[in-house]
């Protein structure tokens, strides 16, 4: 959660022609509305370990969402429905050629994984350009012969990663490797945003013709777009090899589905032109906190068709709701996905902070004093509180002061640079509130597995 | 060149003795091998000749192509190198073309072991004459170019495939190919019917899959098998609508809407059928002796020892390819898919019928899966799973473009035994599964590259 | 006229900026350029002027380097551009007819598009925005946020951003194509000025029109193209209305013009009526009325509403507000509000815009033809067989005909000419019986004989008691063939004129706003006012008066016998000038 409060206050300074504004209403709303679902029915989420692992499940579905974003916004339907069983090509053919001899180095791992992506992105480019065959059906027969030839090369999982990878895949603390990669690969997205090259795509991907006669060199363009494609379908691949720490060639194809229904869900316009970082990565964790809140349910062996089941019916909703994003434009203006993003960050807290605060130790002394820790960090009011209730109620007062007057800002035109400081602000009062709730939950989330 | 015609189209002394000298190559290879072999003489001696001929004429024909007309007729006297200049630029792809293919025999003979023998010399040669021959004529038809290639492709596919593969052209293999061929031509009605109007039906494979499994659970929960069968052909209708819908809606975004809509049947035919139950994804139970009748392979119709389910690919098929010759609905379909703002002009709705071929589409995938009950004996989800591809695959290998409007039944029929065939062939000579997948991904690009190419930027200002 | 144009001597010594030889480019069996020669120079306003169809449009995609020509040198500061990149290297900017922009980005995004490298900026972006803004209030005359997004932003405010995007550039060479389709007098106004300033800086300026009061007005040096051949250079002081309009339409007048007088409505019977019937929002709604035996050419300039018109009288589109009645032989009215409707009652469309909503491109000819039929005479109720012998005597004798000329009647339909296309389709109308034809502009790019042809057609279908609704962009076609004729301006009827006395000159000064639409007065306007009175056979008469010219050509026409109708209120009395704040406060040069 932090990682996306850094990213909302970065959407925040993008260039005003960026405006990807009421695309992330759904996202935002969904994000929290699952994030609540998930901390109420499982406490574990809001702890280091629990955030770790979940970075760990999450990091190649973002990554491959990324590697999607690229293609889709060149335009002409460019869905890369390959993108599964390229991952699962990556993952398998590293892990042979590991077991062949090949160099584990990392620099060598990241170097092979990243120029298979790219290989494979640009043959497909070139097919699409050249041969000028839909980039819908080029994907689906390379989805055909990836699928094979996955299985070809390592008929059964098995096999073991590369060895620095071989921790990689614990999750146990928030800042892991992994992260880094998903907090790098973002922030390159958000550089990439500014660049003349992503302008182009975006115009290409708009109106090709358009940028074709105003003189775009639309082969190169495309062929770039693809190449970044492939970039992402590599790091994708490295965070799918730690997290299996071995290789398979049939898992990686079910990121074909999750991250075609997270780019759709972020608000991305499969025609082209249209995408932001910040909806696909909101989309890909709300993919992941779906399959999370309902593994929460315990379905049992049902468990995998209900999640099938709700990534086809949230798929097809949420194109539906692109077709209704025009209407709900018309009704409200100067909407900023920062504040919203604000507004429910509070809200999401109190409840996470609901489902982690360990109320039978309230009459202790260490807790209190924990509380008064932070209630001075978090308010700077709180000196006169006596006990943890009252830290609690003061919290509670805090959020049910601090949503109707985000609401207000939001409904009334805010969303400009004035506000800036005061988002800044309570951006940071959160991170100091969550960083709290981490410490807290972690001992009172293993307090709770020693009752058990 | 000893069969020179009479109207004369000669050829320099040059190429005339390097196309012998080449051709008495092969044959001598053939004939050695034949007898390092152990072949019968006669045997030897006939396919050495029979090579010969072939390669010679083979060699002929593309000597033939490479001249330029105007220089047949005006002067022999052009120096080698000019002509061979000007059979390279008028020529070059076919020229490339050969060379890899050559590159890949040469390859595979020293690679594999035991690839290189008289068999597959011959088959390479018949494959070679088969080329040539499609390219010599196709282009005298060109609205049934596709379904001649494809029906060169099938007859020079068989006939390698029986020289090859033992059993090939037996009556059992013939028998299962054609039940295979079967099951894939149904499910293909629906998604040809959606390609003409420039759709695609991703869904199909999870309708069959979840048909399949369905029927299972219906047949055990103790439904009568004929209201089963009839409610399962319903639902299946009810899911095509159900896409249909949605995907008129999102007309950019059919086939991940159709994508979306599969995924969540398969989910909730497996809720609703293994709720509570120990095993998912599979169903076991009785399957009605009619059903597997009608589909299995050692099922008999009126007495006669092949399954019924051929027998109805043959009348669907009949049906469907009059239909959409000589029905108005037929005929509408195609000005849809053609130009769909003439064809409102003429006061034909586009969405009637985009729903309309969506619901065939998922009744068809439908009546597959619970055939393919009848087939397997067992519900399985993921029976359908080849589908999605195959029958996209079968449709565009057919020819019928999958930019809408070009194409039909008929074509698809000879998509699917082709890819029958070849997949026939494949498993014959050891190909796993997953290969046939690699190969059949490779297969879609050059076949939509044919028919289905989209306009160059150009033209489209 | 606000800047008097260079002495045409400094002109020729400028150098040589575009020049092509003899450019051909063929669209299989289209000629869309069949040798065309130009020469521009640097400090000049070169118009390329002619009918639908004639290769203005497919010239300038060749001078801007998107088509490549297929013979024939097109030299460019000495160079041929094959892609639009390299003409934006060497200084060629373009704005073409369709508006091209991309509708996800922002105003600033779309203007610049282009201008920077593959990976770096050429321009920081706070310049851009700068740039942006003043530009966009010096074209549009308005403020527009360049950070908008431009899918939401009005059609003329697009069509700005293209030609902003071109003058950002900074040509040397700027090639505009039918750019004031979506602007307004105004607009065009602002357009023209910013020309004469690039032009007054040493650019050339290719203008692509078919707007020829536009082009007098403004350009130095015109090239007339006829049939994808050029035909004629005009200097600035021979631009004139005859000289062009002698050069654009060659001998088709005179081939047209021996056909013959016009149908006159043999009786007086109402075939179709339309009451408060609006094409265009905010626009006062008109009545409208149709006679039996009549020949109503629809004229306008492009995108004033007469496209929608026709479209809606068709039942292709519902119109805004109104009801359009189809007059049955027994009296009875039915409504027209779609297509079926339509169909039903016997009203058949056709489209000029065979490509895009008229033909099927990879059908047989017979199948173009009878599609609507196969539904009508179906056999087998629901299951639909089409009934093949039924439509093969329909097919042959449209085609005989029409005089349709065609080697097997299972051949695409793309293996014909336009002209032979557009016959097809006019027997796809004609298979239904129709009583009423509607016709949208359908002598689109097909030549002076088809078109004489199809004249004489639907002549003799009219004088069977039928009527024609015949919109055209080229007024040639009207005379000595359309009985009367509306203009449309603005959205509405602005004027019309009597068949008999038509006068070209007349008309064009109409489309342009500058006659004073009394035409609208008299007997061959819109409506009879006494429709009520409408009982079978004895229907009360129109009187056909005369325009301003006075002629006496009634002798033939109907019996005068209540002479009186004529001087009745029409529902209809618009036009003063200025009126809606746009039209220029010209002089009425009647």
């Amino acid at each position: 959660m932090t990682d996306l409060a850094f990213e909302a206050a970065d959407a925040e300074q993008k260039r005003p022609g960026d405006t990807s504004g009421i695309g992330l209403l759904i996202p935002i709303s969904l994000l929290f509305a699952l994030l609540m679902l998930a901390a109420l029915r499982s406490p574990f989420l809001i702890s280091a370990s629990g955030f770790g692992s979940a970075m760990i499940v999450v990091a190649p579905l973002i990554l491959a969402t990324y590697a999607l974003m690229a293609t889709v916004i060149a335009g002409r339907g460019t869905v890369d429905l390959a993108i599964g069983p390229l991952i699962g090509f990556i993952n398998v053919s590293l892990i042979q050629l590991t077991s062949l001899g090949m160099s584990q180095s990392p620099f060598v791992v990241f170097a092979f994984c990243l120029l298979a992506g790219v290989a494979y992105q640009v043959i497909m480019s070139l097919i699409i350009i050249f041969v000028r065959v839909q980039p819908i059906i080029v994907s689906l027969s390379g989805y055909l012969a990836l699928t094979g030839i996955n299985i070809v090369i390592l008929p059964r999982p098995g096999g073991m990663a590369p060895q620095f990878m071989a921790s990689w895949g614990f999750g146990t603390s928030i800042f892991s490797p992994i992260l880094l990669i998903v907090v790098l690969a973002t922030a390159g997205w958000l550089l990439f945003k500014r660049t003349a090259f992503y302008t182009h795509l975006r115009l290409m991907g708009s109106d090709e013709r358009a940028a074709y006669t105003s003189g775009i060199p639309i082969t190169k363009v495309r062929i770039g777009a693809h190449v970044i494609s492939g970039i992402f379908a590599g790091l994708a691949a490295i965070c799918f090899t730690a997290l299996i720490s071995s290789g398979d060639p049939t898992q990686g194809t079910n990121y074909t589905l999750s991250a075609v229904t997270a780019l759709v869900l972020g608000g991305a316009s499969l025609a082209g032109g249209r995408a932001s970082v910040m909806g696909s990565l909101l989309g890909a964790v709300n993919i992941y906190l779906i399959s999370y809140s309902l593994s929460t349910f315990n379905f049992g062996t049902l468990q995998s068709y209900v999640t099938q089941l709700s990534y086809g019916a949230i798929l097809v909703a949420s194109l539906l709701l692109t077709l209704a994003l025009p209407h709900i434009q018309r009704r409200i203006h100067n909407f900023s996905p920062p504040l919203f993003f604000v507004a429910l960050s509070v809200l999401g807290l109190g409840v996470a902070l609901h489902a982690v605060f360990d109320y039978g130790d309230l009459p202790e002394a260490a807790t209190a004093a924990d509380a008064m820790l932070f209630a001075p960090l978090a308010f700077g009011e709180a000196a006169s509180a006596t006990g943890g209730l009252l830290t609690y109620w003061l919290a509670v007062a805090f959020i049910a002061i601090t949503i109707p007057v985000l609401l207000r800002m939001l409904v009334s035109g805010a969303g400009r640079s004035n506000l800036h400081v005061a988002v800044y602000v309570i951006l940071a009062a959160m991170i100091l509130l969550l960083t709290f709730a981490l410490s807290n939950a972690g001992s009172g989330v293993l307090s709770f597995m020693e009752v058990n | 060149m000893s069969m020179q015609d009479a109207n004369a189209v000669r050829m320099s002394l040059i190429l005339r003795l390097i196309g012998l000298v080449l051709s008495a190559g092969i044959a001598t290879a053939t004939v050695v091998l034949g007898v390092q072999q152990g072949m019968a003489l006669q045997l030897v001696i006939l396919t050495g000749l029979a090579t010969l001929a072939v390669a010679a004429w083979v060699w002929r024909f593309l000597a033939l192509q490479f001249i330029p007309r105007e220089n047949l007729s005006l002067n022999e006297d052009v120096p080698l190198a000019e002509e061979l200049r000007s059979g390279w630029k008028n020529h070059r792809y076919a020229i490339i073309g050969l060379g890899i293919l050559a590159t890949l025999f040469a390859i595979l003979s020293v690679t594999v072991n035991g690839f290189f023998n008289i068999y597959t010399i011959i088959s390479a040669a018949i494959l070679l004459a088969i080329l040539v021959l499609t390219f010599k004529f196709s282009r005298y038809m060109a609205q049934y170019r596709s379904s001649f290639i494809g029906l060169m492709v099938l007859a020079g596919l068989f006939s390698v495939g029986s020289m090859t593969v033992e059993g090939f052209a037996s009556g059992g293999n013939v028998k299962s190919m054609l039940v295979f061929a079967a099951f894939l031509g149904l499910a293909c009605v629906g998604q040809t019917l959606v390609a003409l109007l420039g759709g695609l039906d991703l869904s199909v494979p999870f309708v069959i899959g979840s048909a399949n499994v369905g029927l299972a659970y219906l047949l055990s929960l103790g439904v009568p098998s004929y209201l089963a069968f009839a409610i399962i052909l319903i639902a299946g209708g009810l899911v095509g609508l159900l896409n249909g819908v949605l995907s008129f809606k999102l007309q950019g975004q059919a086939l991940i809407v159709t994508l979306g809509v599969g995924f969540a049947i398969a989910g909730i035919t497996q809720i609703a059928t293994i709720l509570g139950s120990q095993y998912a994804g599979s169903l076991f139970g009785a399957v009605p002796e009619w059903l597997s009748n009608m589909a299995a392979m050692n099922g008999t119709t009126l007495g006669m020892k092949f399954p019924a389910v051929i027998l109805i690919w043959i009348i669907v098929s009949i049906i469907v390819i009059l239909a959409l010759r000589y029905s108005v609905y037929g005929r509408y379909l195609y000005a849809l898919g053609v130009n769909r703002t003439s064809a409102s002009r003429v006061d034909i709705s586009e969405r009637r019928y985009w729903y309309g071929v969506h619901v065939i589409s998922g009744a068809f995938a439908a009546f597959t899966g619970a055939l393919l009950l009848g087939w397997s004996g067992g519900g399985f989800i993921g029976i359908g799973d080849p589908y999605l591809f195959m029958t996209i695959a079968a449709v565009v290998v057919g020819g019928t473009s999958l930019l809408g409007g070009v194409g039909g039944y008929g074509f698809t029929v000879i998509g699917v035994l082709v890819l029958q065939v070849l997949t026939s062939f494949l498993v014959g000579i050891g190909l796993s599964f997953e290969w046939q997948q690699f190969i059949f991904g490779l297969l879609i690009l050059p076949m939509v590259a044919l028919y289905a190419r989209s306009p160059h930027i150009r033209t489209q200002i | 006229m606000t800047t008097s144009p260079p002495p045409s001597q400094t002109a020729s010594m400028q150098p040589v900026t575009i020049s092509l030889t003899d450019v051909k480019k063929y669209f299989g069996p289209t000629r869309a350029l069949d040798g065309v020669s130009l020469e521009v120079r640097a400090g000049e306003i070169h118009a390329i002027v002619g009918g639908n169809g004639c290769g203005k449009s497919t010239l300038a995609k060749v001078v801007s380097g998107i088509l490549p020509a297929d013979t024939g040198g097109v030299a460019i500061f000495g160079e041929t551009p094959s892609t639009p990149a390299e003409s934006r290297e060497l200084g060629i900017a373009s704005v073409f007819q369709e508006v091209l922009v991309a509708d996800e980005c922002s105003v600033v995004d779309n203007l610049f598009m282009g201008a920077d490298d593959l990976f770096s900026k050429t321009i920081s972006f706070e310049d851009k925005v700068e740039r942006a803004e003043k530009i966009m209030e010096e074209l549009a005359g308005e403020c527009v946020d360049p950070h908008q997004l431009v899918g939401s932003l009005p059609l003329s405010l697009k069509q700005w951003i293209t030609i902003g995007r071109a003058m950002l550039a900074e040509p040397k060479i700027m090639i505009l194509d039918e750019s004031s389709a979506a602007l307004d007098l105004d607009s065009t106004q602002r357009l023209f000025g910013k020309m004469r300033e690039m032009r007054d800086r040493g650019a050339s300026l290719l203008i692509v029109t078919h707007r020829i009061a536009e082009l007098i007005e403004i350009s130095d040096k015109a090239t007339v193209l006829r049939d994808g051949r050029d035909v004629g250079v005009l200097e600035k002081s021979q631009i004139t209305e005859s000289n062009l309009l002698a050069l654009m339409t060659g001998d088709d007048p005179a081939k047209l013009s021996n056909a013959g007088l016009p149908v006159k409505p043999a009786s007086a019977r109402t075939a179709m009526s339309a009451q408060g019937l609006a094409v265009w929002p905010d626009v006062e709604p008109f009545d409208f009325e149709l006679l039996k035996g009549e020949v109503l050419g629809v004229a306008g300039l492009d995108g004033q509403g007469q496209s929608e018109f026709v479209q809606v009288l068709a039942g292709v589109e519902a119109p805004l507000a109104g009801q359009i009645h189809v007059y049955e032989p027994d009296g009875s009215k039915s409504i027209i509000d779609g297509l079926s409707s339509a169909q039903e009652s016997r009203v058949a469309y056709v489209s000029g815009d065979r490509k895009r909503e008229g033909i099927f491109p990879s059908l047989s000819i017979f199948e173009n033809m009878m599609m609507p039929l196969y539904r009508l005479r179906s056999l087998a109720g629901k299951l639909g067989i089409i009934d093949i012998p039924s439509l093969q005597a329909a097919f042959d004798r449209e085609t005989e005909n029409l005089l349709i000329k065609f080697g097997e009647q299972g051949d695409r339909i793309t293996s014909l000419s336009g002209g032979n296309q557009q016959k097809v389709l006019i027997g796809r109308g004609f298979a239904l019986r129709p009583r009423i034809m509607i016709l949208n502009d359908p002598a689109r790019g097909i030549d002076g004989k088809a078109k004489a042809e199809l004249h004489k057609h639907l002549r003799t279908f009219a004088s069977n008691g039928n009527a024609v609704i015949y919109m055209s962009s080229e007024l040639e076609e009207f005379p000595s063939f359309a009985s009367r004729v509306l203009v449309f301006r603005n959205g509405r009827v602005f004027d019309a004129f009597d068949g008999d006395t038509l006068d070209n000159h007349q008309v064009l000064e109409s489309m342009f706003g500058q006659t004073d639409g009394s035409g609208l007065l008299f007997g061959f306007s819109l409506t009879r006012s006494s429709m009520e009175g409408v009982s079978g056979t004895s229907a009360p008469i129109v009187q056909p008066e005369h325009t301003l010219q006075e002629e006496q050509a009634a002798a033939e026409h109907l019996s005068p016998e209540e002479p009186d109708i004529p001087s009745t209120p029409k529902p209809i009395r618009i036009v003063e000038f200025g009126q809606d704040g746009r039209i220029v406060s010209g002089e009425p040069s009647a």
